[in-house]
């Protein structure tokens, strides 16, 4: 680690890198990063710094962005010509299927015709439906479906991980062996049952089902971190100035297990995209007349052979969905994790030592 | 310690016995046996009806059918399927076969590859190849494996039978293959702009080579490892384990590995031969293929024995390791030589790779083709579990040599100037390997149970497969054994998970 500060000389201003307020040695640089900052400023500057997840949170917010805009949600209505399910109209448009076979009239830049998105980017199917709105109308239940699941798993799992840390005992056992009982099942396998129960008709009552059943991890991160707040002076300062259970979990230890909540979070959702997806491709999730994105993959299966645009955006945006929430949820880890350090590569060190030498040459001696 | 184990087994036994109830309660309200009689335009469907209530007891409450199942259970009957009138025990002996068959190799396979991946990544840290291997591992992580699935149905079974139709590779595609390998090792070996140009021409002329050869004796249609190549191989094991297990400046455990490679050069007519009278004699099984397998891996360690030396245990851990390689590769080599009849047989015309079920049906053989036939099924499953666990390997086993690379112990190793090796392997990847002892157990459990996509796609037997179909079928008995057999492995991989992280660092004590 010491190699990464500039040895102390005599030359006092370029050794002003090491600060004597914050120290020397290990940690100094993060340290110096952190000095007059609150907890909230250090963990955004952190996350910012995650060049991976600012990129994956922009693509995020485009992709969602357009699954709502495009083809309207709930009564507002999308800007884009077809809605999910609809087919053109041979009297009215002139066509059924506008490219031989439904294929995608979106031009790249690098073609003869330059970029284009023509009337069917995506392609449609083989009886004409414009495969874009499937698509976007997929994204928006995935999405709600995600952020359904990420809820109800973080009530769930904070109350329970929080009850059974904070008061321990009775509360704790009785708790923690519901959680095994959740944990012992596959969640696809639970998720399959659920799924024939409550699938089908409506995306909430899916999610709510799944959430029921995915908060089993958070609640064991939520009750570990408890166990070891509730020992803690700022614990004990409240509960002697006379704060209720209910203010002290909620006030003095909850904000403080907030980055393993987040991050857990996070993660619960990239996979709980999965979870539906897959479900809904085992027929145990969205079925018709809603559409999911698992749904549109099993419903095209088949026809990757002929028809391979009908698999392939369907696809694409599962990855590209659940790639991105990874991608925030690893930068929010390194955000909150505090023994994550910065360290500078080989390159870069070199380059600020070379640095450093042509400053100290171009310089004039100065006398002890 | 004992005392910890029966209170475990005995709250494990409680969770199950409540879990099954609620399962079994959530599965009657998923089920409804008497879909398929409402739907349909019999004239004697009331009847047919009134029957199956009598027959599956639906007239009672579920909670008494809950305790007539589970009293059976228990007693050791899972009950019959009304549908097919298969005893559930039948179903699910053939169901267990079919899983261990298609997860084994995916999980042993992607432990390995991804701990070792995943180690070289750490060693790499805030590297090209560090982050190429995050960026893929994530990719991977993020892929569902029904789309994975298709896709290499796709690609690597009528694009791969295609290409054997006509193997040729054009020069450009071996150029550009070999320069991409060369980039990948020199990015994993790293070091100086030297060392990477050297590894980058090394690797490319390597990897280029071996494509040339590979095309030259068509090797494509008649695949073979045979002496030539198993000389190769085995110098390259030989010296690989040996800078890995000892480092080469151990002479005997290099020239124990080295003896090795030369007996099995030596043994390798015999042994064809003794499988030549074996097949002749319809003998050839696996039993005897893994008795084989044993003495290889014992004549191993005896050469290291024989070359003596204070520590002798290392020349025979490197030995046995080498000759296990050795083993492989012949019996590799030996499965290979039935590759044309296999190919050419007229259940398979030339199209080796199959995407459904686990053997092709009438398909005939020797021991050989049959098992071909069954590797031939096996790969694209296997493909598709193993890309999505080797991501979760390689993340976890990153993390785990990163967190520790920074410890104490690490320092002190080299501060005593320990060499580079000494303390990656002996005092690194030793304990790199104890928090993964807590996750194999509950993965490798986690996957019999879980296969479910997998099974369903390539429409393999196995245990997700009869989930799913008796799910969609309302039966209800196999849908329960397979719930309750998942939960009990589960807890059973949690508490083993426990002992062996308890038995490997001790500053973890068990408590009851």
């Amino acid at each position: 680690m010491n190699s990464n500060i500039p040895p102390v000389d005599q030359d006092r201003e370029l050794s002003d890198a090491v600060d004597e307020s914050v120290g020397r040695g290990e940690g100094a640089l993060e340290l110096r990063d952190a000095v007059g900052k609150s907890q909230g400023q250090i963990v955004r500057e952190r996350f910012f710094r995650h060049r991976g997840a600012i990129a994956a949170m922009i693509v995020l917010a485009a992709v969602v962005i357009l699954g709502f805009s495009s083809v309207g949600f709930w009564f507002v209505p999308g800007w884009w010509e077809w809605a999910p399910g609809e087919r053109p109209d041979p009297e009215v448009h002139g066509y059924r299927i506008f490219n031989e076979g439904g294929s995608p009239t979106i031009t790249m830049p690098w073609s003869e015709e330059g970029f284009g998105i023509g009337p069917h980017p995506f392609g449609q199917d083989d009886i004409g439906r414009d495969m874009f709105a499937m698509v976007m109308r997929g994204i928006q239940t995935s999405i709600i479906v995600v952020v359904i699941i990420g809820i109800v798993a973080t009530l769930i799992g904070v109350l329970i991980g929080a009850i059974s840390g904070f008061f321990r005992g009775a509360a704790d056992q009785v708790l923690m062996r519901m959680t095994d009982l959740v944990i012992t099942l596959p969640t696809i396998a639970l998720g399959a049952v659920l799924g024939a129960i409550f699938g089908a008709a409506d995306p909430v009552p899916l999610a709510l089902a799944i959430g029921a059943i995915t908060w089993t991890g958070l609640s064991r991160l939520v009750r570990a971190e408890f166990l070891s707040l509730r020992e803690r002076e700022f614990v004990d300062a409240a509960r002697v100035a006379g704060a209720s259970n209910l203010r002290i979990i909620f006030k003095h230890m909850l904000p403080n297990a907030m980055g393993v909540i987040i991050v857990s979070v996070t993660l619960t959702m990239s996979s709980a995209i999965l979870l539906e997806t897959s479900l809904s491709y085992l027929g145990f999730g969205i079925t018709s007349p809603n559409v999911s994105l698992g749904w549109l993959i099993s419903e095209y299966e088949t026809a990757f052979a002929t028809r391979p645009w009908l698999f392939w955006w369907p696809g694409l945006f599962i990855v590209l969905i659940a790639l991105t929430v990874n991608f925030i949820g690893d930068g929010l880890r390194d955000a909150f994790d505090p023994r994550q350090r910065r360290i500078p590569s080989a390159r870069k060190l070199a380059a600020a030592e070379r640095k450093l030498q042509r400053e100290r040459s171009s310089r004039p001696e100065v006398a002890p | 310690m004992l005392q910890f184990i029966v209170r475990r087994v005995l709250m494990g036994a409680l969770v199950l016995l409540l879990s099954s109830f609620l399962c079994y309660l959530m599965v009657d309200v998923a089920v409804d046996p008497l879909e398929d009689l409402y739907t349909s335009t019999d004239p004697d469907a009331p009847t047919l009806i009134q029957e199956r209530i009598e027959q599956l007891h639906l007239d009672r409450s579920s909670v008494e059918r809950y305790f007539m199942w589970a009293g059976a259970f228990i007693t050791g009957d899972p009950g019959t399927s009304w549908l097919t009138g298969r005893p559930v025990a039948e179903e699910l002996r053939g169901a267990v076969i079919g899983t261990i068959q298609l997860v084994t190799a995916a999980t042993f396979l992607s432990i390995f590859l991804g701990i070792g991946v995943g180690i070289v990544s750490a060693l790499r840290q805030y590297t090209g190849f560090d982050y190429l291997v995050v960026f893929f591992s994530f990719v991977l992580y993020s892929l569902p494996v029904f789309w994975v699935a298709v896709l290499l149905k796709q690609w690597g079974a009528i694009g791969y039978n295609d290409f054997l139709a006509d193997p040729f590779l054009s020069p450009v595609t071996i150029i550009v293959v070999a320069l991409l390998a060369g980039v990948l090792i020199s990015m994993a070996i790293a070091g100086p702009l030297q060392r990477r140009l050297i590894s980058i021409a090394g690797g490319a002329l390597a990897v280029g080579a071996l494509l040339f050869y590979l095309q030259a004796t068509g090797w494509w249609n008649e695949p073979h490892i045979g002496p030539e190549l198993l000389i190769l191989n085995g110098l390259a094991a030989a010296f690989g384990i040996t800078l890995l297990s000892t480092g080469l400046e151990h002479r005997r455990a290099l020239y124990s590995a080295l003896t090795v490679v030369g007996l099995t050069l030596v043994l390798y007519f015999p042994v064809n031969m003794l499988f030549d009278s074996l097949d002749a004699a319809n003998l050839t099984g696996w039993p005897i293929i893994l008795g084989l397998g044993v003495v290889t891996v014992a004549s191993g360690v005896l050469v290291g024995r024989l070359y003596g030396g204070p520590d002798w245990n290392q020349s025979a851990r490197t030995a046995g390791i080498v000759a296990a390689i050795m083993g492989a590769m012949v019996l590799l080599d030996r499965i290979m030589q039935f590759w044309p009849s296999y190919n050419a047989n007229s259940r398979i015309s030339g199209r080796p790779i199959r995407t459904f079920q686990e053997r092709t049906p009438g398909f005939e053989g020797n021991f050989w083709e049959v098992t071909l036939n069954t590797f031939g099924h096996l790969i694209l499953p296997t493909l598709a579990l193993m890309l999505i666990s080797f991501a979760t390997y390689t993340r976890f086993s990153r993390a785990s040599m990163l967190e520790v690379m920074n410890q104490d112990y690490m320092r002190t190793a080299r501060a005593k100037g320990l060499g580079e090796r000494t303390v990656i392997m002996r005092h690194g990847f030793r304990n790199t390997l104890i928090p993964l002892a807590t996750i194999v157990p509950v993965d490798i459990i986690t996957l019999l149970g879980g296969a479910l996509i997998t099974e369903r796609i390539f429409a393999r037997p196995g245990m997700g497969t009869m989930f799913l179909n008796n799910l969609e079928e309302n039966v209800m008995e196999p849908v329960m054994a397979y719930l309750v057999i998942v939960a009990a492995l589960a807890i059973i991989a949690n508490i083993v998970a426990d002992l062996l992280y308890a038995a490997l660092d001790p500053r973890i004590r068990v408590s009851a």
